[in-house]
Order: C-alpha cells, then sequence, then structure tokens
C-alpha cells in the first residue's frame, strides 16, 4: 500500500555537510536514511499565479525499512513527505 | 575541466534560448577552456560563434545535432576540415531532403559523410538512449554497434546526460553497460538549451511557440526541470561521481576538434574557359587575369577616349591590386553577369563602392567615371588581402529573377545559393507570442495587437531594443501577470524566429556550396537558401554578389522603348552629357515628383535650398538628404556653408583636399578614408578598415586600439592631440550615417536620368513611371496631378481597350486646337505589353503632347 500526501506532511531534517538528507522526523520518531534510492527535479508552473514549483525529490529507503518520497522545495527550502510504500 | 560537447544556441530556431555571445561569456566565467555549438540541423550561428569564441580565448568546437528519420537524434562534431565539410554537406542531405522546416537523414546518408567527424550517441531522443528507456538492451547495442562500425572506436562515444529526471539514474546505468559491451568510450554533456538557470523560462516560451499551445497546455513537451543550462566541472562532477572517466572525456575531445571557419583562400569558383556553349569564357591560352586586363584596356579605349596618362596609371594600379588579391575571376564573372543582362535588354548598373573602381567602369559594371568624380578605389578595394570587395548590381525588377536564374545556370546549383537573413523577434509580434503562450485569451490576443501597433507604429517594426522594452512595458491591459508579460516579451525580441531570404544576395563558390556553408529550402518552392546571413558570409571570407531590383530602371527602359516607338529616336541614356539646363531646372524648382532619389518631400524641400547646378551637387543632394545624415548633423552646417552663411572651415589644414568639394563637412564614407590618410598617415587599406570597424560597430575593445593608433600617428604626424581627438570624434560620429560617394553617384545618375526624361519626353516618362508602380514615393494619383500640371491630358481608363497599362494616345493631326480625342486615334503600347500595333506614321505624328490615357 501506499500513503501519497500530495501537498506533503511537512518534516523536520537533518542534513549532512553537503545538504543531503540524513534523518527525518515524522509521526514523533527520528527515521534515519540509510539509502538514497534517487532523486530528481521538477520545475514548473512559474507563469501561473500560484508561482513557480521548484522542487526536489529524494526517494530512500530508512534504518528501519521505510520506502518513501521526501520533497524538498527548492525556493524556500521546505522539507516534505510526500510518498510512503509499504 | 569538463568541457561542454553539446550546446544549443537560439540558432535552434524556437528551442535554444541563448546567443552564442551569452553562451560563451558563462563558458567564461566557469573557466571552460572550449565549448561546442550544436545547433539543430544547422551551422546558422557557426562563424559568428567560431569569431566570438576565438576574440575570448575559449576554443570553438564546431557541431550539429542532426535529426534522424523517426525523429531521433545524433550529436555530430567536426574534428578536421574534411570533417566540417561533411558536417555542412550532411546537413544539406538532410534538408533539401526534407520539407522546410522538417529535415530528414537516414543513417546511410550518417555513413557516407562520416569522415572527419566525432559522433555521440545523443540525447533521451537518439536511438541508443531510446532503446534503454524501452528496456531494450538488445536494441540498445545494436543502434550504437551500428554507429561504432560507421565512426569507428576512435571516432564514437556513448553519450551520458544527467538532468534529474526520474529515469535518468536507470538510463545512465543503460548506456553505460552498452558502452562496456561495445568497448567504447563514454562521455558527459548536458543538453545545454540556454546558458543560465533562469534561461529556462525563455525554453519553455520558445517550447511553447513553437507547438503553438500556451505553456499550460504544454504538458510533457515541457522539459520538466530546470538543469539544462551551462553547467561548469563541480555541478557536473556532482552528477557524474561515479564515472569521472566520462567528465575527463569531454577535455580530450574537444581538444582534437581542431576547425578553421575562414574560407577566403577558396572564394570564387574559376571564370569559365571559352567554349561553342559559352563563348564569353577565358579564350584559350590565356589566364582569367589575362582576360581581364584585355577587356580592361579595350573597355579603357571606348569609354575614355581620349585616354589620359592619369587614366592608364590608375587602371594599372586596380589591375595589378586585383591580381595581388587574386579576384580576376571575380571580375569576370560580375562582368558577365552583366553582360548577359545587357545582351537580353535588361537595364542595370553596379551600385556601391564598387563605383569607386576605375576598372568596373570600363567593364561596364558601373555607370560613373570615378577619375572624374574624384572617387577613391581604397574604399572599394585596398591592398589588404583581407578585405573583401562588393560589387552590388541593379537590375530592372521586373527581369532580375531572369538573371538569377542565369547565375545558377551558369555556376550550378551546387555552387550557387541565396544568402540568408535571420528574422528576429520584432516587438509587437513578441507581446503577441509572449501573450499566447501565457495563455490570453484570442480576444486580448487582438486588443494587445492593436495596442502595439497603435503605440510602437514604426518603433515596432525597428525601434532599438531599449525604445521597444519601454513600450511594451507600459502595456495597459488590465489583465493579471501584466509584469510576466511584459518581461518574456521583451527577453524574445532579438531572438531569431526564422530563415528567409536575403534580398538578392548570392554566393558563388569554389569548391561545391555545401561543403562551406549547409543549404537548406526558402519558402518560396524551388528557391534553396544557404544558412548563413551577409555577417557570417562576410566574416567566413566569402564573396556575395547582390543581384537586387530597381523599379526605376524598368521604367527608364519603357520611356525610352516608347520614345524610340513615337519618335524614331534611340536614346543611349548613360552617355548622356551631365550638364543639361533643364535637369537643374526641375532641381532647382524642387520639380521632381516620379524623378529617382529625388522626388521625396524631404528631397523637394532641400532642392531649391541647395540648388544643385552641376552633376556633383547632384551626388551630395543624393548623399545627404536622409534621416541618417540630417540627424548626423552634417547637412546642415553643409546648407548653411553653401549659402554662404559660414565660412567653409577644416578642422585641419592637412584635410582640406579631402573635403573641399563639401566645404568641410565630412559627407562621404571616402572621406572618412581620406581624412584617415591625410591626418594620421592612415594606408588605404588601415584607413578602410578604420571605417568598417566604426560602420559595422565593432567591440570597444576593437575600437579602443584603432583609436590608439590613430591619435598616434596623427602626433607623429604633428597634429595636436585635441584636433586628433576630435577629428576622431567626428569620423566615428559620421561612419554610420556617412554615404558611400561612389554609391550616391551611381544613384545620381539614374536620378539625372529620370529627370532628363521628365524634362523631355514627359509624355513617356508618365506612362513608364505609372506602368511600373507601385515604386517611388508617391501613388499613382499624385503621379497623375503632376502630369496635369506639365501640360500632358489624362485619359480615363477606355473600357473598351484590351490589356492593361497605361498607354499614349495620338491626337490626329489637323485635330490640334480642337479638343482632344475623336475617332482614329493610334494607340502605341509600352514595352509592358508587347503588343506592337506599328509605328505612328509620319503624317500622323503630332507635335501636340499625347494623350495619357491610364490602364
Amino acid at each position: 500500500m501506499t500513503r501519497l500526501w500530495p501537498a506533503g506532511n511537512p518534516v523536520q531534517m537533518q542534513l549532512d555537510p553537503a545538504g543531503a538528507p540524513r534523518a527525518f522526523l515524522w509521526a514523533g520518531a527520528w527515521h534515519p536514511v540509510a539509502h538514497v534510492a534517487s532523486r530528481w527535479r521538477a520545475h514548473t508552473g512559474w507563469w501561473t499565479p500560484e508561482g513557480a514549483a521548484w522542487q526536489e525529490y529524494v526517494k530512500l529507503i530508512t534504518a528501519d525499512g521505510l520506502l518513501c518520497v521526501l520533497a524538498h522545495d527548492l525556493q524556500n527550502g521546505d522539507w516534505r513527505l510526500v510518498r510512503l510504500f509499504d | 575541466m569538463y568541457t561542454e560537447l553539446h550546446c544549443h544556441s537560439y540558432y535552434s530556431l524556437l528551442d535554444g534560448a541563448s546567443s552564442p555571445a551569452a553562451l560563451l561569456e558563462r563558458a567564461g566565467a566557469l573557466g571552460m577552456p572550449a565549448l561546442a555549438l550544436t545547433d539543430h540541423d544547422g551551422l546558422i550561428g557557426a562563424v559568428e560563434f567560431w569569431r566570438a569564441a576565438r576574440e575570448r580565448g575559449i576554443r570553438p568546437v564546431i557541431g550539429a545535432e542532426v535529426t534522424l528519420a523517426h525523429g531521433s537524434h545524433l550529436t555530430l562534431l567536426a574534428e578536421t576540415p574534411a570533417g566540417y565539410a561533411n558536417l555542412s554537406r550532411l546537413i544539406s542531405v538532410g534538408q533539401l531532403a526534407g520539407s522546410k522546416g522538417a529535415p530528414v537523414l537516414t543513417i546511410a546518408d550518417v555513413a557516407q559523410h562520416a569522415a572527419g567527424l566525432i559522433c555521440l550517441s545523443g540525447c533521451r531522443q537518439g536511438a541508443v538512449a531510446q532503446a534503454v528507456l524501452a528496456d531494450d538492451l538488445g536494441r540498445a547495442r545494436q543502434a550504437a554497434g551500428r554507429l561504432a562500425d560507421i565512426f569507428g572506436r576512435e571516432r564514437f562515444w556513448i553519450e551520458l546526460q544527467h538532468h534529474l529526471l526520474p529515469d535518468d539514474d536507470r538510463l545512465i546505468a543503460g548506456l553505460l553497460a552498452v558502452a562496456r559491451a561495445l568497448r567504447v568510450g563514454a562521455v558527459a554533456t548536458n543538453d545545454v538549451h540556454y546558458a543560465m538557470p533562469e534561461g529556462h523560462r525563455l525554453h519553455d516560451v520558445l517550447t511553447a511557440i513553437r507547438h503553438n499551445v500556451s505553456l499550460a497546455e504544454l504538458g510533457p513537451r515541457q522539459r520538466p526541470n530546470s538543469e539544462f543550462y551551462l553547467k561548469g566541472q563541480a555541478a557536473m562532477a556532482a552528477r557524474f561521481a561515479e564515472c569521472p572517466a566520462a567528465l575527463a572525456a569531454t577535455r580530450a575531445i574537444a581538444e582534437r576538434c581542431e576547425v578553421a571557419l575562414d574560407f577566403s583562400r577558396r572564394r570564387l569558383p574559376a571564370f569559365p574557359p571559352r567554349t561553342d556553349a559559352f563563348p564569353h569564357g577565358i579564350p584559350p591560352g590565356e589566364t582569367a587575369f589575362s582576360y581581364l586586363y584585355a577587356l580592361a584596356h579595350a573597355g579603357l579605349v571606348a569609354k575614355l577616349s581620349p585616354v589620359t596618362p592619369a587614366a592608364v596609371k590608375q587602371l594599372a594600379h586596380e589591375l595589378a591590386v586585383i591580381e595581388a588579391a587574386g579576384l580576376a575571376d571575380y571580375f569576370l564573372i560580375v562582368w558577365d553577369i552583366v553582360r548577359e543582362a545587357r545582351a537580353r535588354g535588361i537595364r542595370c548598373q553596379g551600385r556601391g563602392s564598387a563605383a569607386n573602381s576605375l576598372v568596373a567602369y570600363v567593364l561596364g559594371i558601373t555607370p560613373v567615371d570615378p577619375l572624374a568624380h574624384n572617387l577613391l578605389f581604397e574604399r572599394f578595394l585596398s591592398d589588404r588581402t583581407d578585405t573583401m570587395p562588393d560589387i552590388d548590381l541593379d537590375f530592372a525588377r521586373d527581369r532580375r529573377d531572369e538573371v538569377i536564374a542565369y547565375v545558377y545556370e551558369r555556376y550550378g546549383r551546387e555552387h550557387t545559393a541565396l544568402v540568408c537573413n535571420v528574422v528576429t523577434y520584432q516587438p509587437r509580434l513578441a507581446l503577441r507570442d509572449a501573450a499566447r503562450a501565457l495563455g490570453y485569451p484570442p480576444e486580448e490576443l487582438g486588443r494587445i495587437g492593436e495596442w502595439a501597433n497603435q503605440r510602437m507604429g514604426g518603433a515596432g517594426e525597428q525601434g532599438g531594443r531599449g525604445d521597444t522594452e519601454y513600450a511594451i512595458r507600459n502595456t495597459p491591459s488590465p489583465t493579471a501577470n501584466l509584469q510576466l508579460l511584459t518581461d518574456l516579451a521583451a527577453q524574445l525580441v532579438g531572438i531569431p524566429r526564422h530563415l528567409s531570404v536575403h534580398v538578392g544576395g548570392m554566393l558563388i563558390t569554389a569548391q561545391p556550396l555545401v561543403e562551406v556553408v549547409p543549404l537548406e529550402h526558402a519558402a518560396r518552392p524551388g528557391v534553396v537558401v544557404a544558412q548563413w546571413n551577409k555577417d557570417s558570409v562576410e566574416d567566413a571570407g566569402l564573396i556575395k554578389t547582390d543581384l537586387l531590383s530597381l523599379a526605376t530602371l524598368g521604367m527608364i527602359t519603357e520611356a525610352v522603348a516608347l520614345i524610340a516607338q513615337r519618335h524614331g529616336i534611340a536614346l543611349d541614356l548613360d552617355a548622356l552629357p551631365l550638364d543639361d539646363p533643364a535637369v537643374y531646372r526641375l532641381l532647382a524648382a524642387g520639380d521632381t515628383v516620379g524623378c529617382f532619389q529625388v522626388e521625396s518631400r524631404a528631397q523637394a524641400a532641400m532642392l531649391p535650398r541647395l540648388k544643385p547646378t552641376r552633376f556633383e551637387d547632384l551626388i551630395i543632394e543624393v548623399a545627404i538628404v536622409r534621416p541618417g545624415p540630417i540627424q548626423g548633423g552634417m547637412v546642415h552646417p553643409y546648407l548653411r556653408r553653401r549659402q554662404g552663411q559660414e565660412p567653409a572651415t577644416y578642422p585641419h589644414p592637412s584635410l582640406e583636399p579631402a573635403l573641399r568639394e563639401t566645404l568641410g563637412v565630412i559627407i562621404f564614407q571616402e572621406q572618412v578614408l581620406r581624412v584617415a590618410m591625410a591626418l594620421a598617415g592612415f594606408t588605404p587599406g588601415e584607413a578602410d578598415l578604420l571605417r568598417r570597424a566604426m560602420s559595422r560597430g565593432r567591440s570597444a575593445e576593437a575600437m579602443a586600439a584603432l583609436k590608439d593608433r590613430f591619435l598616434a600617428s596623427a602626433a607623429a604626424n604633428g597634429v595636436e592631440r585635441s584636433v586628433a581627438e576630435a577629428v576622431f570624434a567626428q569620423l566615428q560620429g559620421f561612419a554610420t550615417y556617412g554615404f558611400c560617394k561612389s554609391h550616391a553617384a551611381s544613384f545620381a545618375l539614374i536620378a539625372y536620368q529620370t529627370l532628363w526624361l521628365k524634362a523631355h519626353y514627359p509624355a513617356e516618362f508618365y506612362c513608364a513611371l505609372l506602368n511600373h508602380q507601385p515604386m517611388g514615393f508617391y501613388s499613382p494619383a499624385v503621379i497623375i496631378g503632376d502630369a496635369k500640371r506639365h501640360g500632358i491630358p489624362v485619359l480615363r481608363p477606355d473600357v473598351n481597350a484590351s490589356g492593361d497599362g497605361c498607354t499614349l494616345e495620338q491626337r490626329r493631326a489637323g485635330a490640334e486646337g480642337q479638343g482632344r480625342g475623336g475617332a482614329g486615334e493610334q494607340r502605341s503600347r509600352g514595352a509592358e505589353g508587347r503588343r506592337r500595333k506599328g509605328e505612328i506614321p509620319p503624317h500622323l505624328r503630332s507635335s501636340s503632347p499625347p494623350l495619357l490615357r491610364c490602364g
């Protein structure tokens, strides 16, 4: 089962010196990142009234075996959890 | 240091967003030692890019991204001059095989033209990448294997691109597997479409325009992110940490590519030898030069008897320069075009700086005697062999296309093409296309277009970028996103949209033209155009000949024919003495409607003040009564001096010989040369370089260097620095507006001929003038009014008459003074009608003016 949060669940991040995710805080617990599977970026909608959506997505596996996708807003720096695979 | 090998400029039309200069600027900032330009199916910007790169000390790599059948892409780089020739040929094959804007190549075409080229397997639209994305590694290996066979393992690389797209990791893994399996190298590129990250917006807009939809409707046709900018070592290393060899390969490949876009050594085809089919060719036993020499001397005797020592000396000097520059064939080619045109009854003459040449005059190419009019050969051709001469020819408008066809026939389609014009976005269309991209509804587009028309008017098409940006930014539209619309429209201005055919500019080359510049279809069927515009052609060292059309020449032809018919006189207008008082009376009165170059309102207003009394005055009149010189501040000083309101002064005594004819005011480009020569001791060649640099707006560095040289030389000549600086500033100011005297002289001659016709044969003059409309400054109604004022009665069209066009009707002899018209009129048709009803019998010719019947 996949849980999908289009708007994303804001999460607090621990980043390494290079800016990559080391762990994230969600549902009351810190989830350390074991492996980054892939990263991709999307940048679109800059012509709309809402403005540009510029995100970097990180698909990762946590130490406790969660496969999820985090979205990093490249304009305001927010991180959100957008997808969780079971 | 990473080097970008796959890069699009805005010459990838409606796709790339940045100029070659902007890309090179970015490369320079990144410390990149080399940069490739790989526009789609074309080398439009190659010369511009090559020059600009070398000016910045960046090694240019010339290439292209070609489109194969089924829309797959392949990246090709020219490694050697032979490779460049192949690339140009290959692009031409693809362009000419497809339809306009949709070139298509087969892999067999590529194989035939592979020598000297380096091949990269392409972006995700390449065949290899497509197969990997479809999870068909077998097909991927096959496609790559084929390319490796064609190019060899030393000239083929698997191309890797990582734009942080979701499947890029998988794609790269697959491509690396293919590379390993085939034992070929892998190289990283970034498929650059804009120099800076922000350029992704303009790129998206161009994509929307290309697909003719709004940005919101683009969907998957929009590149998903903004990673397609010119990245340097650091950013690329982050993407390719796992395979540093792919980054190192970029530099290695770039360093192998060595191509020079300088074709000046192989300029024009050899003029053909004499054969039965071509009796005007070079006679057996002669060379191009010896033949030219003979023709020039024969012409000298024919045109300038008695031949003066000065003429002989000048001819010898010019021929020596022509021989040294290897241009004998060029002169013969132009001589032959003019000869053929005249043989077919097509009126023509040379214009521009060529009229400075005595050789051109005695060969019959140009119409004015440079010795009689104090012209300067070095404005046309100097002893510096790196300057290109430019002989432009005017032909009667209605028959110019026949001349172009003759040139294609004489030199062959492989060696001849028309030069292109790069059409760029003008403000009005920029605003409209930007609005469409932003999703403005059609009604809005109409309103915006209307507003733009009113507000910008002429400036909408030709205004400077600053004016038009100002105008665009003041669009009064109530809808939202106005700022965005105006920003995008302003960014679009100046971006190339498509290629059109330059009016009459033709390239003729020695080696097959397709090996020098790619050819493609023009919009007009059957017309093929080279992908370089006139600046690129000149910078590449090629010679372009402009075959232009002038309606006035057709009009004169008809007038002369009418006169021959009605009066039995065969006129040779080119042999008219240039001092007919009737002509100068018309000029002094400003009575010049219908007369070439001197009929505009500005001219008519100026003529009574300038009062030309000699042909030299007419040359000046033609040169200065134009917006440029008026703006440049030369007209009023000259006028005041001519009217005696101020004395003729000279910035420095040494300049008096050069400026005496224009009362101390710098008017002619030839004078710019003479001033540089007199004040700073420049050689004629150096002086012409100065003039060109000033008028073509070369870089600030180039101008500064020239200025230093000028000031130093002037100082060495004992000229005060302040005087030298003032003169240099004057030259700079006038260089853009200054008119070429020889060009003014050629045009003044045509003006004189039309004035003479108006003065002596007004009926034929007006008839021919009306038959060649639209032309000139005035509408037919105004011309008819002028005809009546000159005593030519004008009749309304006769519904019973067949054919169109105006004709002259003769009053029946004996009907003079008894009113007009009557039965038994004889008609004579103009040359256009080509239906002669026979000449008017002498007993019916009347001395009263004929009637002009409108068509």
